[in-house]
């Protein structure tokens, strides 16, 4: 059950990302609400579904709306493996590792994401656009992770206690 | 954590990873067509990307005919202003016709006269973020549209079809950093470059290159397409110029701020403009 969330939430994302945030943004910065739904996969339910929710989900964005495939791919498979790394080892109740995970993996992917455009010929001042829109949209989506997590955490954390206790009848 | 390094799920790690840079390398430049899967995505999520965009659209357009302080009479008045500007527009640019077919003429010159005819797309996604403009429009291979067709709307131009699937195409915009248009001053007929600036402006800009030494350009001249490339016809309005700096010909400043003539954050619907084959007879 907790995987039909893990979809809805990323349909939802995807649709946020290329729909409204293409409208309505603040001074010109969005967050990056597939990145966020990614690694607070990673941080509950680890980095081997993470790495393949966000290569999954990367791809399909590369194939509706990106330049290159396999960008977007990289990105989240990687922001998701990050996340898994605290997988089991924080406290349920502490928000402060899923928010500042998420803003340290957006920091990194919107620097990625600079390294492509400069690849391809782009030309930009890297240094304005970090200070307008790396780091702004770095604490952007880690303020989007509050919300997405608080959501998604009973969620996951319900399903799993009740396989932990099915599987735990089933050995007595 | 050196286990891991060694472990099976890093070796895993690092195909994937050497596969999607691959495939990136390989995807990045323009593609006349798409591979099947990504044709076979693109199908299948088109239509429900169109109704979420439409949905979405009225949803939006709805309240901000709420909270709009501009009413209804107001912008049907704008409205007529503009239409009949554009029948000035229309009758002057039949007489330049006129004129032009006679000068041809008159230089014993002779060429295919080109008709073009335009599929009507939506646009059903843009790119995330800031890092590229780019967008897709659900008009494909099957509506007859082609790599390199250019995009324009009824304020001017767009961009230029980048990749096409059977359903849907994606649209390079002239805003991208990436994306270069040969453009010329409607006033001096003199020459340049358009190019995308990447900032985190709402208002979107061109910046202007490569106009010949000692050029006259003043804030308000109004930059058309050069047709010069072949990609773009000539004569579509690109922009206005709010911005002049004094560049020499040699440096790579650029000349010029241009406000593009397309409103690109509210973009619902554009025009492919295909060129049409002479009809056999």
């Amino acid at each position: 059950m907790h995987r039909l969330y893990v979809a809805l939430t990323l349909i939802f994302a995807i649709f946020m990302d290329s729909v409204i945030f293409a409208r309505f943004n603040i001074l010109g910065v969005v967050p990056d609400f597939v990145l966020v739904v990614t690694v607070c996969v990673g941080i509950l339910m680890g980095a081997t579904e993470a790495a393949a929710v966000g290569c999954l989900t990367g791809l399909a964005i590369d194939v509706l709306f990106g330049k290159a495939v396999g960008v977007n791919a990289m990105a989240y498979m990687l922001a998701g493996l990050v996340g898994g790394i605290f997988y089991k080892k924080y406290f349920a109740d502490n928000m402060l590792i899923p928010v500042a995970t998420v803003a340290v993996c957006a920091f990194f992917k919107e620097n990625f994401m600079a390294l492509m455009t400069g690849l391809i010929g782009g030309s930009f001042n890297y240094f304005e656009m970090l200070a307008t829109y790396i780091v702004p949209s770095a604490l952007m989506s880690a303020a989007l992770c509050l919300p997405v997590h608080l959501f998604l955490k009973p969620r996951v954390l319900r399903s799993s206690k009740k396989r932990y206790d099915r599987s735990a009848g089933g050995v007595k | 954590m050196g286990g891991f390094f060694q472990s099976k799920g890093f070796i895993i790690l690092l195909v994937v990873i050497a596969v999607l840079a691959i495939l990136a390398a390989v995807t990045y430049d323009d593609r006349a067509e798409v591979t099947f899967i990504e044709d076979v995505v693109n199908t299948v999520v088109a239509p429900i990307q169109s109704f979420s965009v439409k949905a979405s659209n009225s949803i939006i357009a709805f309240f901000e005919r709420v909270f709009s302080s501009t009413d209804l009479d107001k912008e049907n008045e704008q409205l007529k202003v503009r239409l009949a500007q554009y029948e000035i527009i229309e009758s002057e640019l039949n007489t330049l016709r006129e004129e032009n077919e006679r000068l041809k003429e008159l230089l014993n010159y002779t060429e295919v006269t080109e008709t073009y005819k335009y599929i009507t797309a939506t646009v059903i996604g843009k790119s995330q973020g800031v890092w590229f403009s780019e967008f897709t429009v659900n008009a494909g291979r099957n509506d007859g549209v082609t790599e390199n067709q250019a995009v324009v709307n009824a304020d001017g131009l767009v961009g230029r079809v980048s990749s096409v699937s059977a359903n849907t195409c994606k649209v390079t915009s002239i805003i991208d950093s990436t994306s270069d248009v040969s453009v010329m001053v409607e006033r001096t007929r003199d020459y340049g470059f358009a190019r995308g600036i990447l900032n985190t402006d709402d208002d979107e800009k061109l910046e202007l290159y490569y106009l010949p030494s000692g050029y006259d350009l003043v804030p308000g001249d109004n930059i058309l397409t050069s047709g010069i490339g072949g990609i773009f016809p000539k004569g579509i309005a690109v922009g206005t110029v709010t911005e002049v700096s004094r560049a020499n010909e040699d440096t790579e400043d650029r000349n010029a701020i241009i406000q593009p003539a397309v409103d690109f954050l509210r973009l619902e619907e554009v025009m492919i403009v295909n060129v049409a084959e002479e009809e056999e007879e």
